[in-house]
């Protein structure tokens, strides 16, 4: 799976952007899929110095767009954007 | 039949259809219901009030446990010994330094003026490189130990995030664009304030740096912001010294984090001209007085407004007008009315 990350804002104000491929099991796949078709929380208006995640993963042909702030991200997108910040 | 006894424990909607049948004993218990609940809501209220009255910002920290969760566990609150964990006591001392420079200097009793507990969450998150206000309590991150190191362990990222709460409070600048880039400001011009207070420095020897004390040994740069010479605190520093840099972008909600660099060498420059006591004072009553989509020129309207106010009640030098007027055209700012 393709994957551009864009982490805006924080305190320090630096953006972060990860882009490159990951290969994810059936199971990673389906879990990462299936937590990105939840109703996300509305996004919390009062943060400030919040990241900003602004997703995009691409699996075959499908493009999927998302944009997350502190408080909507879902877990599963988090462990995914964790794992490649650790690469 | 409806007896007034059976009738005190029947739901109002129930209540409502028989009064509506005709029943006078049901018709009289609604409005009794009716009274005592809204009689109920007024004593909640007056509680809610009271104690928003008596509050005096009292500390409590949290121990996030490297979860991305807030108010895991209970570290600290106020009053209580120091604890193991060092982090939780920065974050108790400096939320009290910070707490107690705006009550002494201005008698704001903590962040909304009406003594609201000051929350803090310590180790959140994993490696977590931030730092952030969200409306109600401040969060840190540990860092990655790579590029930044402990977000909690800088009076100034302190002294920033609670501003952020402040501001919440009295101007409510929106978080984007122009107002949004005000917002920043004023969180790092108190960060400014206070770190020169808490390190007893004078404004000739102090560095007018954000954040030199949590970056790490890989971070390219000296530093996350500089107020004396914005765009030149790390390679990464985007941030612009005057109007004709400008960034229109639409990254970082509008620039909030990079065009704040105008202000903030503005307040530098006026800082230099009257000194740091007279601009906090300044800067503090024009926070007071600005509004939720105010742009850099309202900035430079009220604070010039607010400085002559402050010169004829003589708390500040009679030259402040003018250096803060000289100030801002310095960096761009003009009153179109001048
Ligand atoms: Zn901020």
């Amino acid at each position: 799976m393709k994957y551009e990350i864009n982490i805006e804002g924080g305190f320090t104000g630096i953006p972060k952007t990860y882009k490159g491929e990951q290969s994810l099991n059936n199971e990673e796949k389906t879990k990462l899929l299936l937590s990105l078709q939840k109703t996300f929380a509305d996004e919390n208006t009062k943060t400030r110095d919040g990241f900003n995640y602004k997703l995009k993963l691409t699996d075959h042909e499908i493009v999927y767009n998302f944009e997350f702030d502190e408080f909507n991200i879902p877990k599963e997108v988090r462990m995914f954007i964790e794992s490649i910040i650790k690469k | 039949m409806c007896h007034k006894f059976q009738c005190s424990i029947v739901p109002p909607y129930i209540l409502e259809q028989l009064a509506k049948q005709g029943s006078n004993s049901c018709k009289r218990t609604l409005i009794e219901t009716q009274r005592i609940a809204k009689s109920r809501n007024i004593a909640l209220n007056n509680l809610l009030q009271r104690t928003d009255e008596v509050g005096t910002g009292n500390r409590i920290v949290y121990d996030c446990l490297n979860e991305y969760r807030q108010k895991v566990k209970k570290a600290r609150s106020e009053g209580e010994d120091k604890v193991a964990d060092a982090t939780a006591n920065l974050a108790y001392d400096y939320s009290g330094y910070v707490r107690n420079y705006f009550k002494e200097t201005f008698q704001l009793n903590s962040l909304d003026g009406k003594g609201m507990p000051i929350i803090s969450n310590v180790h959140y998150g994993k490696a977590y490189n931030n730092a952030f206000w969200d409306g109600d309590e401040i969060t840190y991150g540990d860092g990655d130990d790579v590029q930044f190191s402990n977000f909690a362990a800088g009076i100034d990222v302190v002294a920033h995030e609670l501003t952020h709460g402040i501001t919440q409070f009295l101007g409510n600048l929106e978080y984007k664009g122009q107002p949004g880039a005000l917002n920043e400001h004023f969180s790092d011009v108190f960060a400014t304030i206070i770190k020169q207070k808490f390190l007893a420095q004078d404004i000739s020897e102090a560095n007018w740096l954000i954040g030199d004390t949590v970056v790490a040994e890989g971070f390219p740069g000296k530093a996350i912001r500089s107020m004396s010479a914005p765009g030149t605190a790390n390679e990464f520093d985007s941030q612009p010294d005057h109007m004709d840099n400008y960034y229109t972008g639409s990254s970082d909600n509008y620039g909030v984090h990079i065009n704040s660099g105008i202000p903030n060498r503005a307040f530098y420059l006026s800082c230099m001209a009257i000194g740091i006591d007279d601009c906090a004072l300044i800067w503090f009553q024009t926070l007071n007085q600005l509004w939720r989509t105010a742009d850099f020129r309202d900035m430079l309207e009220v604070i010039t407004k607010v400085a002559n106010e402050l010169m004829e009640e003589g708390k500040v030098c009679d030259t402040a007008d003018n250096a803060i007027l000289e100030s801002f055209s310095m960096v761009g700012i003009n009153n179109p009315a001048v």
